[in-house]
């Protein structure tokens, strides 16, 4: 789960990392009070996830609160593909002396947490990363190692950084990692860690990610009204909703769906996430487009598995309909009964194309065969044999 | 032979009791393969499906001799029972739930490395050794499970829980059979990703060729290919690489960059394993055919 910055100020604030003074507005007149407020220049920063926020213009400036005001209004309702700004991050400007880089993660590979840190922060960093690797410091932290403040100082002489600023940078750096622990972080970056003309050690920006697994024991994700839903990567279609409104009503089985390729040929509900990936691939190695991804299973109802059919039949365009499923466990007789519901009430025009396999899968067979089902395979058929059909029958014209 | 589970492995369930443990039992037992305790804290003393529980895993293990835990609880739990485990001297635990947090993952990980445990899971279906123990139920019910994963040659791992049925199944149809098929799970820290579990495949006397089931996403496969490359795995390989038309999402702040340096795409992982001398299968249908071109076979010869 991936928060956007200033919900992970919030939580660095309450880790005891320092982050500027500031407020979040949805509107450019709230920009305008909350600059008003802090008195002084401010920076106006978009609230959206994507990254290369600052080079593309998604963080402005402000000496006065009218020019907050009108960066608020220019970033407001700003589309930064594929996200939306909806809010933004009025802050106050920092005297900035130097600008580091720090994150904790989760090296997940060698089983164990890692601190990256370099001297050099700000927007170029992956580029110091590639040029300069010497002036980045690895840590290593086991998954059990006690991390004591002395080891933040020690990294933090490592930095190249002297006098007060080791105490204070080591100070940071001891709390990131109580921080990133506390709170279940995959990622905890902070790029920059400002250290400001007056000796400050301030987080001028947050990126986090965090494991939502973890949500029965991170009481806050309940207060910023943070779910366990799913990740996209940009604004839900109709028809995005309305799957996951199919998957929401009843909580067996699971409907995954994604809009793919406006332009698409076929319209696909798939059984299995593995194997639903597989497919994809193997439309595509037989020239065709899936318009769509959608990964019914999990045991679901029947009525679950004819709304997604339904809901997959509607895509506007497709010349073809598959429902194939990998070998699975699930009583496939009960996909059939969803399937063929679709296929009685919806009439659909277009080649209607099935195979099922696995758990009693020749009853299903039977079943769809019976109710008149014009392309039904028995489990032996591999799949890329149903494409084939696929596409001759798209060629042909036939259903 | 076969790797991980066989017909001397002994099996307590830790979560006997919920729902999902009670169906584990069952397909356990309608493979013939039932497990030999139970634990469940506070439900010492009941049976479930004719198998005796107890409150903690240390009662199971003196009074059963079990061997092999395998963890049923819901995903908040996994920690404690997979270090209860460990605790009472089991060196061979696999978990089946999903949603693990992953720092739990890490520290039931890096622990059981460490004691030299042998790990499977979290978010994995199961483990069949065709002809001799079945963990869970892959496969499903008893008549499909032996067309399913028929006995053979092929070691077969997949990161994709439901694939690992459909790949059996593949390689069943295409007239092979396999030794042991096992789920790695989905995760992104698993107790045996690839580099794991191709040296148990290569050092098992029965196992001829191994088939990866691999997906986009993470450094497993490329790190399996270093693996190869040093000599250590020298039976024929054949993968499926799933991912190669799925867009991959944005890349969320720079860490990344410098721990992945390019690797985790479709592209990288098949460079790698190709340069490590590993066939892809572009297909499905493509598996068979090339396990068999391994093991010397005609294409359209049975058995093995």
């Amino acid at each position: 789960m991936k928060l956007v910055e200033h919900l992970g100020k919030r939580l660095l604030a309450r880790g005891g990392i320092p982050v500027p003074r500031g407020e979040v507005a949805t509107t450019a007149e709230d920009a305008r009070r909350i600059a008003e407020e802090l008195g002084g220049p401010v920076v106006v920063k978009a609230q959206i996830l994507a990254p290369g926020r600052g080079k593309r213009g998604g963080i402005l400036l402000a000496d006065t609160p009218e020019k907050a005001q009108e960066a608020a209004a220019s970033l407001l309702g700003r589309s930064f593909e594929p996200e939306t700004c909806r809010e933004v991050l009025v802050e106050e400007r920092l005297d900035i002396d130097r600008e580091l880089y720090a994150s904790f993660m989760v090296d997940a590979p060698k089983r164990r947490l890692s601190l990256i840190l370099t001297r050099h922060g700000g927007g170029d960093v992956e580029e110091v990363f590639r040029e300069r690797p010497d002036e980045v410091v690895v840590a290593p932290i086991g998954a059990f190692e006690r991390f004591y403040p002395f080891k933040g100082r020690e990294l933090a002489l490592q930095m190249g950084l002297s006098g007060k600023a080791v105490v204070k940078v080591g100070d940071a750096i001891t709390k990131l990692v109580a921080f990133g622990r506390a709170n279940d972080c995959r990622l905890a970056e902070i790029n920059p860690l400002v250290i400001t003309k007056d000796e400050k050690v301030i987080a001028a920006d947050a990126v986090m990610n965090v494991d939502e697994d973890a949500h029965f024991r991170l009481k806050w994700m309940k207060e910023f009204g943070l779910s366990m839903e799913e990740e996209r990567p940009r604004q839900p279609t109709e028809r995005e909703l309305e799957a996951a409104e199919i998957d929401r009503v009843d909580y067996r089985g699971s409907v995954h769906y994604q809009d793919l390729d406006e332009n698409g040929d076929v319209g696909t509900v798939t059984v299995g996430s593995g194997f639903s990936i597989t497919m994809l691939d193997v439309l595509g190695n037989f020239g065709l487009k899936p318009a769509n991804f959608c990964d019914c299973s999990g045991s679901p109802p029947a009525d679950k598995v004819y709304k997604s059919c339904k809901l997959v039949l509607g895509i506007p365009g497709i010349k073809a309909f598959l429902f194939v499923s990998g070998v699975m466990t699930q009583d496939l007789t009960v996909t059939a009964e969803g399937i063929i519901k679709a296929w009685k009430e919806l009439k659909p025009t277009i080649p209607f194309l099935v195979k099922l396999a696995g758990n009693r899968d020749r009853e299903a067979y039977q079943m769809m065969v019976e109710a008149g089902l014009p392309h039904v395979y028995p489990r032996e058929t591999p799949v890329e044999t149903i494409v084939e059909d696929c596409v001759r029958l798209i060629e042909e014209g036939g259903r | 032979m076969s790797i991980l589970v066989d017909e001397n492995t002994r099996t307590v369930i830790q979560g006997a009791t919920g729902q999902g443990g009670r169906r584990f039992i069952q397909r356990m037992i309608d493979f013939g393969s039932p497990p030999v305790a139970g634990v469940t804290p506070g439900k010492g003393g009941e049976v479930v499906e004719g198998v005796p529980v107890f409150d903690t895993v240390k009662e199971a293990v003196e009074a059963t001799g079990c061997n092999f835990s395998s963890i049923n609880v819901p995903p908040a739990l996994v920690k404690d029972a997979a270090f209860e485990a460990f605790d009472a001297g089991i060196r061979n635990i696999f978990m089946y739930a999903e949603r693990v947090p992953l720092h739990d993952a890490m520290e039931i990980m890096s622990y059981g490395d460490e004691i030299g445990a042998t790990m499977v899971g979290p978010n994995s279906p199961g483990i069949v050794s065709p002809g001799k123990y079945r963990l869970g139920g892959l496969g499903g019910d008893k008549e499909y499970v032996a067309e399913i994963f028929r006995q053979g040659p092929v070691g077969l791992c997949s990161r994709s829980g439901g694939m690992t049925s459909t790949l059996g199944y593949t390689i069943s149809q295409g007239g092979l059979g396999m030794t042991t098929a096992v789920g790695l799970g989905g995760d992104a820290i698993i107790g045996s990703p690839f580099t794991k579990i191709l040296p148990m495949f290569e050092d098992d006397p029965e196992t001829r060729a191994i088939c990866m089931f691999c997906e986009i996403g993470g450094t497993m496969e490329e790190e399996a290919a270093e693996l190869i490359k040093s000599g250590r795995i020298t039976k024929p390989i054949v993968a499926f690489i799933a991912g190669r038309q799925t867009l991959p999402g944005f890349r969320f702040g720079h860490a990344g960059a410098l721990v992945e340096k390019g690797r985790g795409t479709y592209e990288s992982k098949v460079e790698a394993l190709t340069s490590a001398g590993v066939a892809i299968a572009k297909n499905l249908q493509d598996i068979p055919v090339l396990l068999k071109r391994a093991l010397g076979m005609d294409e359209n010869e049975e058995g093995a």
